[in-house]
């Protein structure tokens, strides 16, 4: 469970350009379910996101994982729940260029220190899972769209986290690319793990494996959906 | 005067750390007033992420202070050619009345700018920040100081007079001479000196391993550190200064810094004062080790200071048997 209480996150405080990106949210996020955050840009679905993934910290407020505050904790503590609890999907794939697949997919893994061999077996069952194991030793740069959505996801399973946060997953991919998407987003449901996806695509927030919708306006929450 | 660059290097040093600590304690005081870690206020979430940032700027801060400490020791030795009668860092602190008061202050500093770092580094390997009042509070307390230090260091830096006729150090430490502490030190026995530091060292020693092994007697051991500390200091204008001089009526704790005795100074300074923290540290920290988050933390952390503290103390009682058994003096 992540809940938030009141938090508020206030961007160049203070000065002209002062810009309230979430103001009053309170929200709690069930586990083992399918969330999704819907509303316009700029209505502060990325910054909820990043402050849930321990990426930002609110201007106020506090957000709770498991029981656990986590907004107070320091940096090196917040690295830590973020490597171990959260995989996020990007909607850029944010992949190294230069380097192949499989070394994007291990890269997050390097800091625990776990030992090259299995960590080189692990990677290359999740490719396998999701139909890479031929893309391996390729550079990123010559993948297709879809090729490097998958190797992003592949690496933010690396780790086994238990929540997935997914912001605009399906923003580049055409309608085949992003139902095999949810495709994945159902095997994790399966999997027992938290998924949180931001999204403007009803393909995505009108799709039967989503639990929950939740809308965005002006960094307010409105009505929810179930 | 002081446009010599090692005083210049002094103020500078100086002015930066105490203007860093007095920001510092501002937010410090905010924060041992506002703190409140169940709040999800603004204020606190603001003093969270402040608290990173004073605590980083405090971390280098104290460093430079406590290599200041030698700095000025050096600056007082590098600047003595300028003065008549002065040989020494001991002559030239003397040159007016700011000298000495500011070298005992910087000493103190030394000391609470070392439990400091200790406390913060603490602090920081919890994860609910269980030590930020009292660091901030003992930072606080250790801001005037610091001022003060300053004030009394510029005094002493703008106020030299070149035509000033100083002491020589062998004047102010002489076993000859009946008014001073620094003559009163000299003056003790150099024989029950010496065993009194050998018995004191040992002691201490003896008190680290058992605490290393059996995290047992930590305050007892940390009260024998700071104790021998100060028998160390008495005994190098005792008796130690005179087998590295070789000569038995020249006490100066100073010269020793110098290069015809190779800068062992230095080397004994170091670990003295390393020994001492270290030591000190100790007792700081074993009041915390029943706060859960720290549980795990403080016991580790003892013990690492502990062992410097040991391995310092060893270290310095080394240099100096060397010494000893080197030289040519035959008391």
């Amino acid at each position: 469970m992540i809940e938030l209480v009141n938090v508020r996150k206030v961007f160049n405080a203070g000065r002209p350009a002062e810009f309230t990106a979430l103001s009053g949210v309170n929200l709690s996020i069930e586990s083992n379910k399918v969330t999704v955050l819907i509303g316009p840009s700029g209505s502060g679905k990325t910054t909820l996101l990043s402050i849930i993934g321990c990426m930002s910290r609110p201007t106020a407020g506090r957000v709770q994982l498991a029981g656990r505050e986590i907004t107070s904790l320091p940096e090196r503590f917040l690295t830590d729940i973020r490597r171990k609890t959260f995989g996020f999907i990007f909607q850029q794939h944010n992949l190294i260029k230069g380097i192949t697949a499989l070394e994007n997919v291990m890269l997050p893994a390097y800091p625990l220190g776990e030992r090259h061999v299995p960590l080189k077996q692990r990677a290359m069952k999740l490719m396998e899972d999701l139909h890479l194991s031929d893309k391996a030793e390729s550079k990123v740069e010559w993948l297709s769209g879809g090729e490097a959505q998958r190797v992003g996801i592949v690496r933010a399973l690396i780790n086994n986290p238990s929540t997935i946060i997914a912001d605009e997953p399906t923003a580049h991919l055409d309608t085949q690319l992003s139902h095999r998407f949810l495709g994945i987003v159902k095997r994790f449901k399966e999997e027992r793990k938290t998924v949180l996806i931001t999204t403007h695509d009803p393909l995505v927030y009108d799709d039967p494996v989503i639990d929950r919708i939740i809308r965005l306006r002006d960094g307010r929450l409105e009505v929810e959906r179930r | 005067m002081i446009l010599h660059p090692t005083v210049i290097a002094n103020l500078l040093a100086s002015l930066t750390v105490s203007g860093m600590i007095l920001y510092s304690a501002y937010y410090g005081l905010q924060i041992v007033r506002h703190w409140d870690l169940s709040s999800g206020s603004e204020l606190q979430l603001t003093l969270e992420r402040r608290t990173y940032l004073i605590s980083t700027i405090l971390s280098y801060v104290f460093g430079l202070e406590l290599l200041s400490l030698f700095l000025y020791v050096f600056t007082a030795d590098s600047l003595c050619p300028l003065f008549v009668g002065a040989m020494c860092a001991a002559g030239t602190l003397n040159v007016n009345g700011f000298g000495y008061p500011a070298l005992l202050l910087k000493m103190f500093d030394f000391f609470l700018a070392g439990l400091w770092l200790i406390l913060n580094h603490a602090d920081n390997q919890a994860w609910d920040y269980p030590l930020i009042r009292k660091k901030y509070l003992l930072l606080v307390v250790i801001a005037p100081f610091i001022v003060g230090e300053m004030v009394l260091q510029c005094a002493y830096f703008l106020k030299m007079k070149a035509n000033v006729i100083t002491s020589c150090c062998g004047s102010l430490f002489s076993s000859e001479r009946v008014e001073g502490l620094g003559s009163e030190i000299a003056a003790l026995s150099p024989q029950t000196m010496l065993w009194m530091f050998y018995v004191s060292v040992a002691v201490t020693i003896v008190a680290g391993i058992h605490f290393y092994l059996r995290q047992r007697g930590g305050y007892l051991f940390s009260a024998l550190a700071i104790i021998t500390f100060f028998v160390s200091i008495v005994a190098i204008i005792s008796v130690i200064s005179l087998y590295i001089y070789e000569l038995p009526t020249h006490h100066c704790p100073f010269c020793v810094l110098q290069k015809e005795y190779h800068y062992v100074g230095y080397l004994l300074y170091l670990a003295l004062f390393g020994a001492l923290v270290s030591g000190g540290g100790v007792s700081a920290l074993i009041p915390f080790r029943t706060i859960e988050s720290l549980r795990t933390v403080i016991p580790a952390l003892v013990r690492k200071l502990a062992l410097a503290s040991v391995v310092l103390y060893s270290l310095f009682t080394a240099t100096v048997t060397y010494r000893i058994a080197v030289s040519h003096l035959i008391m």
